[in-house]
């Protein structure tokens, strides 16, 4: 970012803070009613210690009243959606079949909650589209927030219904983080929900100096606080809110947006000889076709951005987020054999036979690794010293044999130690040669990684990626990269730094 | 949407007179810091500063710092800094062109001049076989007397001044060019930066935060199509030219230490600043908070949970610039 942009986030900051932010309440009856009847069927779920099907149904209407609130999706598309193609229709009918023999508050909400499925699936439009028409001028250009990434080409289809499609652009909240110049933002949804999420940098860092937001009346409370530093001031929409804080904010959240138990991983067989012991901070998630993997809190991974094209999802580029922004629905970026780190698939790009040098890597790595597993990790560092080695000391030792590592610094004394360690010392110059190809590809990699990888996926189709949870990518005999759909969050833990990005299966 | 995230883009030449209003409203909240912990130097300041995003704000923080040191002197400050620089080559900022000489002062009626002449080697560059042989080229001298409004004009003629060589208009036009960026910013913000620095064994302050793009920051041109950059002012240390002369420090978001006791750090909120404001407490410091930062949350948290363990009242430090910068000091 720049002094230019900077000043534009300030004069965006300053004006929403003193100006507010300008709240379009919409009345959606049906939706209103259907939510009452949701809340009471919920309490009674939660109280009632029921089946399983009851928890799935109590989310399956929390999930659709969420969408049908905080999205402008056609309500007959998304029920249709919902019930036909994501199983809904199963849990209501294994619903049905229990319901004569539960408690009769629950049994009639039940009844209540599929009317209320029946007269929303009626509506061709929903009525924040009708606010839409209201709040946004035509002859300027709004960026709208959308968070669900499966909502996106209907969402597109519905705003490009009523307005000029060069006058508006989708975009996701976290991509609002580092600056972009739009000239009107809008959210949909109340102020709590911005709370709830975490996403009240929309507010307070906003990339736009006028803030729209649209929802329901039925939902209409919060306030965001400019800083926290003090609870005396807050973003107040116009009109203000009728409650201060929504009571129990968990009855509003659809499931699969947050999870925040731990995901399972297989046994990997114990830790390997690189693994230094050293533990990060990481979050676990579950990714397509029952992997998953870990990320380090505060590293950045590569996601493919997607937009249907006549109906295929298509990849549009290539974007680098924080780890804390990775959403279940994200396509993200990875190396075949695991890791966000795209460095070394470059840099196999740039570099000629770079198969070839890779396969030497790997062959004198994994000699040593048989020589420390036979011998000890005292005994080889013992005899890498005695062949010449400077700094075969036992962390450093690890590193060489990670098969992530490029090799060790010293190329003469250590790496020639090594090499007669593991009886390939005539190949030392070839060897030698090869690494230093391989930093200097991988330092060229690193400055032209955003255009590589754009190049590399430039509309390419993703179809597969939605079918099978996970896509491999091959150009020619070039470096294999896999595209996989970020399905689950877990929670954080500390886990070795070496698991960061490595593909585990799942236990499920 | 385009994302501006490619760095490069400097002010325009329009901008080229003025600095923004927040940038502006952060130097002086640097300088209403540097002053409030010069005054209560028996307590340690903790000012937490919240802003729309944190890119540039440490920058022009240190900025604020470096103004009050240089602002901070008694009233007959200028007229002891030239005593100290008298006998020494200096650049004198001209109404028409600057001229570059040394500076000469008279005791009877406590007036600066510059002489401008041919230079003469230094004894000591020269055996004595060519001292002897030294034959002292014509004086060509001229003198400019200065008036006290133009004390503020004289500086050191600073690393691109060689003494060796004849004062000709390539000598001048280096120490012109050098002396631009200070001379830039000291119009920007009414300052009296020197263009030569003293040398300092110890920088003033620490910046700890992401490094590489701070860096950045202090080195990328200001203005379109001009070389003004921070870093003539800042100095910072990692730059072998100004090792001598640093002003500040630059550590990654890790580091736990600061070397040499800076009076100030400025850190940036990130999931490390539990640790950093542990390791901190000795010194007075300033927490940067960007409101766009994925670790905005966790930071305020614990800069709350430090704020209620050792607070004591501070008065209030605020920024009439912007709205847009929320301040909260203390006393820890």
């Amino acid at each position: 970012m720049n002094i230019k942009e900077c000043t534009i986030a300030y004069v965006n900051s300053e004006t929403v803070m003193d100006s507010g932010v300008n709240f379009f309440a919409t009345t959606f009856r049906e939706l209103a009613a259907f939510n009452e009847a949701r809340k009471r069927f919920l309490s009674a779920v939660n109280n009632g210690g029921m089946h399983e099907d009851w928890e799935k149904g109590a989310r399956l209407f929390s999930f659709a009243h969420a969408k049908l609130a905080r999205t402008p999706c056609r309500p007959s598309w998304l029920l249709n959606e919902l019930l036909n193609n994501q199983g809904g229709e199963d849990i209501l009918e294994r619903l049905r079949t229990r319901a004569s023999n539960v408690d009769p508050i629950i049994r009639d909400t039940f009844h209540e909650l599929e009317n209320g499925f029946r007269d929303l699936s009626k509506l061709g439009e929903s009525p924040l589209l009708a606010q839409v028409r209201k709040a946004v001028p035509t002859d300027s250009k709004t960026v709208y927030v959308l968070r669900d990434l499966k909502l996106w080409q209907e969402v597109e289809k519905c705003l490009g219904d009523i307005i000029s499609r060069d006058l508006f652009e989708l975009v996701k909240p976290s991509s609002l983080r580092e600056h972009q110049q739009a000239e009107r933002l809008c959210i949909f949804g109340p102020p709590w929900y911005l709370n709830y999420r975490n996403e009240q940098y929309l507010l307070r860092a906003p990339a736009a100096p006028k803030v729209s937001m649209i929802g329901c009346a039925h939902e209409f409370q919060g306030r965001i606080m400019i800083s926290g530093l003090s609870d005396k001031l807050h973003i107040s929409p116009s009109p203000s809110p009728t409650e201060q804080e929504n009571d129990n904010l968990s009855n509003f959240e659809p499931f699969t947006t947050i999870q925040t138990g731990q995901l399972r991983f297989k046994d990997s067989g114990g830790s390997r000889a690189w693994e230094t012991g050293k533990l990060v901070e990481a979050w676990s998630f579950k990714l397509g076709s029952s992997f998953g993997t870990f990320f380090n809190c505060e590293s950045k991974v590569w996601i493919v951005l997607v937009q249907n094209i006549k109906g295929v999802p298509t990849c549009t580029g290539v974007e680098k987020i924080d780890v804390e922004d990775l959403e279940p629905g994200h396509l993200i970026l990875m190396t075949t054999h695991g890791g966000g780190d795209m460095i070394p698939v470059v840099a196999d790009m740039i570099l000629p036979h770079s198969k070839q040098i890779r396969e030497l890597q790997m062959n004198w790595k994994e000699r040593l690794l048989t020589e420390i597993e036979e011998y000890g990790m005292d005994q080889v560092c013992a005899c890498l010293k005695r062949y010449g080695a400077t700094k075969a000391t036992i962390p450093n030792v690890r590193n060489w044999t990670n098969p992530r590592s490029l090799g060790m610094e010293n190329l003469d004394s250590d790496l020639k130690a090594v090499l007669k360690l593991v009886g390939l010392d005539a190949m030392h110059k070839k060897i030698k040669d090869s690494i230093v190809a391989l930093r200097g590809a991988h330092q060229s990699a690193g400055a032209q990684l955003q255009k590589r990888l754009r190049e590399s996926l430039a509309d390419m189709k993703l179809s597969e990626v939605f079918k099978e949870g996970f896509m491999e990518i091959k150009h020619g005999n070039g470096p294999a990269k896999t595209i996989f759909l970020i399905e689950e969050r877990g929670a954080p833990e500390d886990v070795p730094v070496e698991w960061e990005g490595e593909i585990r299966e799942l236990d499920e | 949407m385009k994302n501006f995230k490619s760095k490069g883009i400097p002010l325009s030449s329009v901008d080229k007179n003025s600095l923004p209003k927040w940038a502006l409203g952060l130097v002086s909240t640097g300088e209403l810091i540097s002053r409030n912990a010069k005054e209560n130097a028996d307590k340690k300041l903790t000012v937490a500063l919240c802003l729309p995003r944190v890119d540039y704000a440490a920058a022009f923080l240190g900025l604020g710092i470096m103004k009050a040191r240089c602002t901070s002197g008694n009233s007959d400050g200028e007229q002891e800094r030239l005593k100290q620089l008298v006998g020494k080559w200096v650049s004198f900022e001209g109404p028409r062109k600057t001229a570059v000489g040394i500076l000469e002062h008279y005791e009877d009626s406590e007036e600066f001049s510059i002489r401008l002449y041919s230079k003469i080697p230094k004894e000591e560059s020269m055996t004595e076989e060519e001292w002897k042989n030294f034959q002292p080229p014509k004086v060509t001298a001229a003198w400019t007397v200065l008036m006290p409004k133009h004390y503020s004009k004289v500086h050191p003629t600073g690393r691109a001044f060689n003494e060796q060589r004849r004062v000709g208009t390539n000598q001048i036009q280096s120490v012109v060019s050098q002396n631009h960026s200070v001379t830039t910013l000291n119009k920007l913000l009414g300052t009296n930066f020197a263009e030569a620095f003293p040398e300092m064994t110890k920088s003033p302050f620490c910046i700890i935060g992401n490094k590489s793009r701070i860096q950045n920051e202090l080195t990328d041109p200001l203005f379109e199509n001009e070389k003004t950059c921070l870093a003539e002012i800042l100095r910072p240390g990692y730059l072998a030219k100004y090792s001598d002369s640093r002003c500040c420090d630059i550590l990654s978001a890790r580091a736990l230490n600061t070397d040499g006791s800076p009076s100030v750090v400025m850190t940036e909120g990130s999931r490390n600043l539990a640790d950093t404001l542990v390791s901190s407490r000795g010194t007075n410091r300033i927490i940067l908070l960007g409101r766009n930062s994925p670790a905005y949350e966790e930071s305020v948290e614990c800069l709350m949970d430090e704020f209620s363990i050792r607070k004591t009242e501070a008065p209030e430090i605020k920024s009439e610039s912007s709205t847009a910068i929320i301040t909260m000091p203390f006393y820890h």
